[in-house]
């Protein structure tokens, strides 16, 4: 307790061998070895417990997918995979899962169709002061939530005229428009790093049209950071509950919803459903950093 | 084929900041020639090359390429080629895509654009680079990739926009050489655009200097250095000591601190002037009766290996004049009347 008190006061007070106050600036400007402050470990020891916060779910989970019964104990007793088999078997898991699948893919084609053009337009637009207009757009997401969008679109579609509430193609074009702002945010990002504006200058002098500008110059440097921005795209629609537990019917329920579910019944089998969802979301994060990190290397 | 601006005007729309226009600027470039557009950055001398490139519009006036008013012509079909400041390779292509991406676009076959783009890399030298990427390539190699690329397509009038600028100051000399043989190889009529003075004056057939949007001068790099129209065109071709000056009488000017000798030309007595000193006609340590002799000591002394610059500062004189020769002045200095230019009053 001493040392401490003495190590805190040690800078302020100075050593009676100290040099003259006339070298005193030279001194406090001389290079001294870095040793980790008390700042350094309270940040390491947030960092460490906010990693245990995080990973503890996960790691109960991945225990209670395996575990045979989990009632009143603190862990689980017996090891198992039936909860996974029983989940495959599972006709409802089994129809949200393909469910999922089919809506992540649509909405990849969906934004990729929309993304692309969109965020090339935009960019454009801001070259010729229209920024506000790209800020946003691209700022739409963290403003408005997923719900308002959901009862929105209950609104529009319960009615008799527009009977589309429950149908997998206004699932598909909910998630698309949840997850395009994201898509057109990484390749806005991309379209200013790579200068893309200057390409195509150079490009028109050599006698490329706009639409063969937009083709060959890009097309082609923005594959990286669409398929990046894709990956996310499919990463939150697989994930997404909020907007799809409003307007999704019986029929075609994605994965989410359905999971929810399974939480009143048997934990294991709901740790499993949920482990599955997890490895999704593990193996689409994967491939991100895998297309960010190689659209590093060639830039 | 020739390129003539006509009494071109150009504002930039509000929004876009505080780019420089221009205003009313004429300037021809003959076949073959090239044409040096020399101003300080902000100058509006970039505008001109992306008037003439088309990647500018809503101007008045006239442009011409080959006497073709290419007014209303998009870029893509204005037959030019450009180098740009930053090389702008694309980075997906390859070294030989690149120099081969004009003719592509022009719907020459692979075969035929291959070759062709071989044979022009071989012309700046980087044939065995064909198949590598632009950003495992040097500076001066990208650059020299760009001009290839911008001489692929044979353009009829070839837009240099300040192409040595990024470039160390080792390379940009070399290049500099390299660019005036391929051009009058080619025989591409050629804007260049810098803010370089050695540049422009070394490499253009004739320079053009624009200042504030207007054109200032246009003519050889030697009459541009000895007869500049105005101060500023003198300061932009080369160093110089221009001080205030009265003409007193026909062949004498008033200084302030002497009276010298030198051609008024059609400035009448009474008129406010500059006189220009260029450093080199600096005589050191002349003999009593030389005309023009000024008395005073020396000042600060930059060794340059072949020559050194000096500061003279003569007697009753508040600021130094510039000198230039072998070995400093130490008591006098003469100024030679044959070399000494009466130029409008500085406007500042």
């Amino acid at each position: 307790m001493s040392d401490a008190h003495a190590d805190r006061l040690a800078p302020t007070v100075p050593p009676r061998h100290s040099p003259a106050p006339a070298h005193a600036g030279v001194t406090g400007h001389s290079p001294q070895r870095a040793r980790p402050g008390a700042l350094v470990w309270i940040v390491r020891i947030v960092a460490a417990l906010f990693l245990i916060y995080l990973c503890l779910p996960v790691l109960l989970l991945l225990i209670g997918a395996f575990g045979q019964t989990w009632t009143n104990t603190v862990l689980p007793t017996g090891i198992t995979g039936h909860w996974f088999s029983e989940l495959a078997g599972d006709p409802s898991f089994r129809r949200a899962f393909s469910t999922s699948l089919i809506v992540a893919l649509s909405c990849c084609v969906m934004s990729a169709v929309v993304g692309l053009p969109l965020a090339y337009t935009l960019h454009h637009r801001a070259r010729h002061g229209h920024g506000a207009i790209v800020r946003l757009v691209t700022l739409m997401p963290v403003a408005v939530p997923a719900l308002t969008l959901g009862f929105g679109y209950i609104a529009v579609f319960s009615g008799d005229t527009l009977p589309w509430l429950g149908s997998l193609w206004l699932l598909v074009l909910a998630h698309t428009v949840l997850t395009l702002p994201y898509l057109t945010q990484t390749l806005l990002a991309d379209l200013r790093h790579l200068d893309i504006a200057r390409l195509e200058d150079c490009a028109a002098t050599l006698g490329a049209s706009p639409l063969r500008q937009f083709l060959s110059i890009a097309v082609p440097n923005l594959t990286h950071s669409l398929v990046a921005g894709l990956v996310m795209v499919a990463a939150l629609s697989i994930g997404e509950f909020q907007i799809s537990n409003l307007i999704a019917g019986f029929r075609y329920r994605n994965y989410p919803v359905v999971l929810l579910q399974a939480f009143y019944g048997a934990t294991g089998f709901a740790c499993a459903a949920t482990v599955v969802l997890l490895v999704l979301a593990l193996a689409a994060t994967g491939m991100s950093i895998v297309a960010a990190s190689r659209q590093k290397v060639s830039s | 084929m020739s390129l003539t601006l006509e009494n071109v005007s150009f504002r930039y729309p509000t929004s876009a900041g505080s780019a420089q226009g221009l205003d009313d600027i004429s300037l021809q470039a003959r076949q073959g020639e090239l044409l040096a557009v020399m101003g300080r950055s902000g100058s509006g001398k970039s505008t001109v090359l992306r008037l003439v490139a088309g990647l500018l519009d809503g101007y008045h006036g006239r442009i011409a390429i080959g006497g073709e008013d290419v007014g209303g012509v998009p870029v893509w079909r204005r037959q030019v080629g450009m180098v740009f400041q930053q090389y702008a390779l694309f980075p997906h292509l390859s070294v030989a895509e690149n120099v081969a991406y004009g003719l592509r676009m022009r719907g020459v076959k692979a075969a035929e654009r291959e070759r062709a783009a071989l044979d022009m890399l071989a012309r700046v030298g980087l044939a065995e680079f064909a198949g590598r990427r632009p950003a495992s390539l040097s500076g001066g190699q990208q650059q020299r990739v760009a001009l290839a690329r911008a001489l692929a397509v044979s353009p009829r009038v070839l837009l240099l926009d300040e192409p040595l600028a990024a470039l160390d100051a080792g390379i940009r000399q070399q290049l500099r050489d390299e660019i005036r043989a391929l051009q009058q190889a080619s025989g591409a009529t050629t804007l260049i655009v810098t803010h370089d003075r050695d540049e422009a004056l070394s490499l253009a057939d004739r320079v053009a200097v624009i200042d504030n949007g207007r054109l200032l001068q246009i003519d050889t790099p030697q009459r541009l250095y000895d007869a500049p129209a105005c101060a500023t065109v003198a300061s932009f071709t080369g160093l110089s000591t221009v001080l205030p000056a009265r003409v007193t009488r026909p062949g004498m000017v008033d200084v302030g601190f002497a009276e010298l000798r030198v051609d008024t030309g059609a400035w009448r007595p009474g008129y406010a002037v500059s006189l220009l000193v260029r450093p080199e006609h600096i005589q050191c340590d002349p003999p009593v009766a030389t005309v023009n002799r000024l008395d005073g000591r020396p000042g600060a002394v930059r060794f340059f290996g072949a020559t050194c610059r000096f500061d003279f500062l003569p007697d009753g004189a508040t600021t130094p004049l510039l000198g230039e020769s072998r070995t400093p002045a130490t008591l006098a200095v003469a100024l030679d009347p044959a070399h000494l230019r009466v130029l409008p009053p500085a406007v500042n």
